[in-house]
């Protein structure tokens, strides 16, 4: 996982000393998202000398981060900064999360959406079809005359929340009606069989709402 | 304050925490919390109780509060302003991210 680095004084050095707070930059998969991670951590932590001189110093360190992280999300781990002195409380670390780029989900919040490719008989006369979840593939059962752009909700396959269990986010599986690139001799006349039988006039309204404009 | 064993706050809507947690994380005053209230950068979950308390969210805006003032010296009304441009920024960045996710990606 990547790390970036960066180390902020929230506090001015009076007695007792609070130790500093550190605030991280922490990118993680969505995979670790959705089952928990622990990260390592490298940071350039201010060090004070003697003479109350300042100086930085790389310093290493893991923190956990459970269920529940989602992009642009912020984490607390309290007494995880700097070590306080003369009786003055440990700093905190704080977390600020985001997720990599996913090839199949699109994130928001703790809802994923994906896009399901259905072909057009599959949209038509509906079908039950194979979706990969982060917990694994389920069936999602398309309707009859599904079309493109419709959402498909798989309740409770999207990220968990913090927390307990049962408040996941929602899985959406968006709609797209896909034609095969190329046609056999076969599929060519079945879909012109279909065409000169067909009643279904896609773009009907065109007329409509022109008729209406005027 | 909602945290586990480990001390660990998600700082986000659906935690809370009080307005001495807030006072204590990020070396604002009262008079400062009550200033980003009535400037309206900070909402109070029981506006109308004492003591207030807040969205776990409201950390990060105070300890943004803490770090603008310190580092750029800005005055209180210039803090509420440039807070309050934050909030919107990242309301905006929300909302793309939102229709972004929603958008169909045609192969």
């Amino acid at each position: 996982m990547a790390v970036a680095v960066r180390a902020d004084a929230g506090y001015g050095r009076s007695f007792p000393i609070p130790g500093e707070d550190f605030e991280v930059a922490a990118e993680i998969s969505l995979e670790d998202a959705f089952r928990g991670t622990q990260v390592a951590l490298n940071l350039a932590v201010p060090v004070y000398d003697e003479q109350g001189r300042v100086r930085r110093e790389g310093r290493a360190f893991e923190a956990r981060i459970p269920k529940g992280a989602t992009n642009g999300q912020r984490l607390r781990l309290r007494g995880q900064g700097g070590k306080g002195h003369n009786g003055g409380r440990d700093g905190d670390l704080y977390l600020n999360i985001s997720l990599h780029r996913h090839p199949l989900y699109r994130v928001d919040g703790h809802d994923l959406y994906i896009d399901l490719p259905l072909a057009p008989w599959e949209a038509a006369l509906g079908a039950t079809v194979e979706v990969p979840t982060l917990a694994g593939p389920v069936n999602l059962k398309v309707a009859p005359g599904t079309s493109s752009g419709q959402h498909l909700r798989l309740a409770k396959r999207g990220l968990p929340r913090p927390g307990d269990a049962g408040n996941e986010g929602d899985l959406f599986a968006i709609a797209s009606i896909a034609t095969p690139p190329t046609l056999t001799e076969r599929e060519t006349a079945l879909f012109t069989e279909l065409s000169e039988n067909s009643t279904f006039l896609p773009r009907k309204h065109f007329n409509e709402e022109i008729s209406h404009a005027n | 304050m909602q945290t586990n064993n480990a001390g660990l706050l998600w700082l986000d809507d659906a935690h809370q925490v009080s307005i001495h947690e807030l006072i204590e994380h990020s070396g604002l005053n009262t008079d400062d919390i009550y200033e980003l209230v009535d400037s309206g950068v900070l909402h109070p979950i029981n506006v109308a109780d004492t003591p207030w308390t807040f969205s776990a969210a409201c950390v990060v805006t105070v300890r943004r509060a803490t770090r603008l003032r310190n580092e750029l010296e800005l005055d209180p009304h210039a803090l509420a302003l440039a807070l309050s441009l934050m909030d919107q920024i990242r309301a905006l960045e929300s909302e793309l991210s939102i229709l972004r996710a929603q958008r169909v990606t045609y192969r």
